[in-house]
């Protein structure tokens, strides 16, 4: 999705031409224009596809957004979260048997044993792994030449979730190129054939690659990565089933890959736009956790999310009805006016910063402590081995209504001469 | 020659539509008729692999199956596949 800024007129966006399902509306349109026009007129509105889908409400309040989030009773995770369900007319295949499609308290059952291990203070023993891998992804921009940090950075979540879970390197490239096909289906670069077809190969791909994990593992001794908790798990008593396994692998490797790789080419993008703040952040290491969290704020990668009411509901003035499907837009809720303060400037000090990049409430992302530490130690390597940042080309984004991310980033970087290799910020003390 | 191809022909669409049948529960699918059309999802295409693979012994690649998902497609492409390992 572009990340558009004012000067816009939202007053004058006109929202009943506009297709919410449309991903090239996120890519071609003006998706921050329209949200600040409906956060202003229509906080919660309901949109009704002209072709027969399934109508679906949009709420774009950070109040509203939030509320759907934390209150599971009434808004469910159990029939899916993502629109796609809509898009395409597919009912969810993982209701109640993959973490992100469960609603507390079966929930927990799935969640808290996969979250003792990615609690910060647990991802911390991956700092050593992650910077390697932050290393080896920008070591090839580094020679002043052109470079396309958008698909460089494709890969970088893959890497140390690939490492975390397990799975072995060779299936790494497809496996994120399958990911990618499952959020931008009908982008042309990423579409085979169709838009269903697409997310079903994907899926089935994926599943198998990890099915095939499953059956190589020993049962009575499955490892301690992630797969390895995952085959140790149970439900309502019972050792998880393949599905459940394979099901949940997916849940955790998308929401890896479709999201961090954005927030590292928003972080060169907005440096680049924003020389000034990159020379602060450069020259003031203390700055970069809110730098950081800004970046998050900024990208919020996880456009929206999806839950199903399941009784009548009032929110912002309308009546939701049992059984409505309610869509919340992360990225409207980060640039609201009743939570931040200008809220289209990109401000690396900002404090507060209550940005609900990763959600909230019980799906709360379990994977933040992963990413921050990941992304921190992106931005820790960016500033210390970059001087300058330039772009080389327009930014392309992906085709998609779920991520709002770049598929090609050209960008010119300069490297900062005779500097040290970043220091070890949890050696400086900066872990919270 | 061409006899053989299209008795060989009508027994694999014979073959793939009984598979959908018991798979999705649907009765006497058709040759035109699709796997995902008829109710198939990722997940249940992952068993009919599975069985295609331990009933007739053919691996079928995930992508050659997503080539084309009808009853008639599939047949031609086990019976290519089969040809292929032959
Ligand atoms: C910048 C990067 C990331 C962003 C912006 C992000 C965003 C989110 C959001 C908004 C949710 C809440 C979904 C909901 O309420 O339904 C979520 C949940 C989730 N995320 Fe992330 N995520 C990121 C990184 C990661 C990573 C690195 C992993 C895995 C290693 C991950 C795995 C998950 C999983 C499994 C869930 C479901 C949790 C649950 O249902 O309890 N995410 N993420």
């Amino acid at each position: 999705m572009r990340l558009s800024t004012p000067p816009f007129a939202p007053a004058d966006t006109d929202v009943t031409d506009v297709d919410f399902l449309a991903s090239t509306y996120y890519t071609e349109g003006d998706p921050h224009a329209l949200w600040t026009h409906l956060r202003a007129h229509e906080p919660v509105h309901h949109f009704t596809p002209s072709d027969g889908r399934e109508p679906f409400w949009v709420v774009t309040r950070h109040a509203d957004v939030s509320r759907v989030l934390k209150d599971h009773s009434v808004f469910s995770s159990r029939r899916g979260t993502m629109l796609c369900i809509i898009d395409l007319s597919m009912p969810d295949i993982a209701s109640d048997q993959m973490m992100p499609d469960t609603d507390p308290p079966r929930h927990g059952q799935l969640r808290d044993p996969l979250n003792r291990v990615m609690t910060p203070r647990a991802v911390a023993a991956q700092e050593e792994t992650i910077r390697g891998i932050v290393r080896e992804m920008l070591e090839p921009a580094l020679d002043g030449e052109v470079f396309d940090l958008a698909q460089a950075a494709l890969m970088f979540p893959m890497a140390f979730t690939g490492s975390m879970m397990g799975l072995p390197r060779e299936t790494w490239d497809r496996m994120s190129r399958l990911t990618t096909m499952t959020i931008a289906y009908d982008d042309p670069e990423y579409m085979e054939k169709a838009p269903k077809p697409t997310l079903r190969q994907a899926h089935h791909e994926l599943f198998s690659f990890f099915s095939d994990e499953i059956a190589r593992r020993d049962r009575t001794d499955p490892g301690d990565d992630l797969i390895g908790i995952l085959l140790r798990m149970s439900l309502e008593g019972e050792p998880l089933t393949e599905r459940q396994i394979m099901l949940n692998c997916y849940s955790l490797l998308l929401g890896a890959n479709v999201t961090t790789p954005h927030v590292v080419s928003t972080t060169a993008l907005a440096m680049a736009e924003h020389p000034d703040q990159f020379r602060a952040i450069q020259e003031n290491p203390q700055l970069r956790g809110t730098a950081m969290e800004e970046l998050l704020r900024w990208s919020s990668p996880a456009s929206h999310f999806m839950r199903y009411a399941t009784a009548d509901v009032e929110l912002g003035g309308r009546t939701i009805r049992a059984g409505d499907p309610v869509s919340v837009w992360l990225g409207s809720a980060n640039r609201d006016e009743r939570v931040f303060k200008d809220p289209f400037t990109f401000d690396v000090a900002r404090r507060p910063n209550r940005h609900i990049a990763f959600g909230v409430g019980p799906h709360y992302c379990i994977g933040s402590g992963l990413a921050r530490l990941a992304l921190r130690l992106f931005l820790d390597e960016f500033a210390e081995r970059v001087e300058k940042v330039e772009l080389a080309g327009e930014p392309v984004h992906l085709a998609s209504n779920f991520v709002a991310g770049f598929k090609h980033l050209p960008v010119r970087l300069t490297p900062r001469a005779g500097t040290a290799p970043a220091r070890s910020f949890a050696a400086a003390g900066a872990v919270a | 020659m061409s006899t053989q191809t299209t008795t060989a022909g009508a027994a694999s669409q014979d073959y793939v539509a009984a598979l959908f049948a018991r798979l999705l529960n649907v009765p006497a699918p058709g040759p035109d008729d699709d796997f995902f059309v008829l109710g198939g999802t990722s997940l249940s295409a992952m068993d009919l692999i599975a069985l295609i693979e331990q009933e007739r012994g053919v691996q079928l690649p995930v992508r050659d199956f997503y080539r084309g998902t009808s009853v008639a497609e599939l047949a031609a492409t086990l019976d290519q596949l089969s040809e292929a390992s032959a």
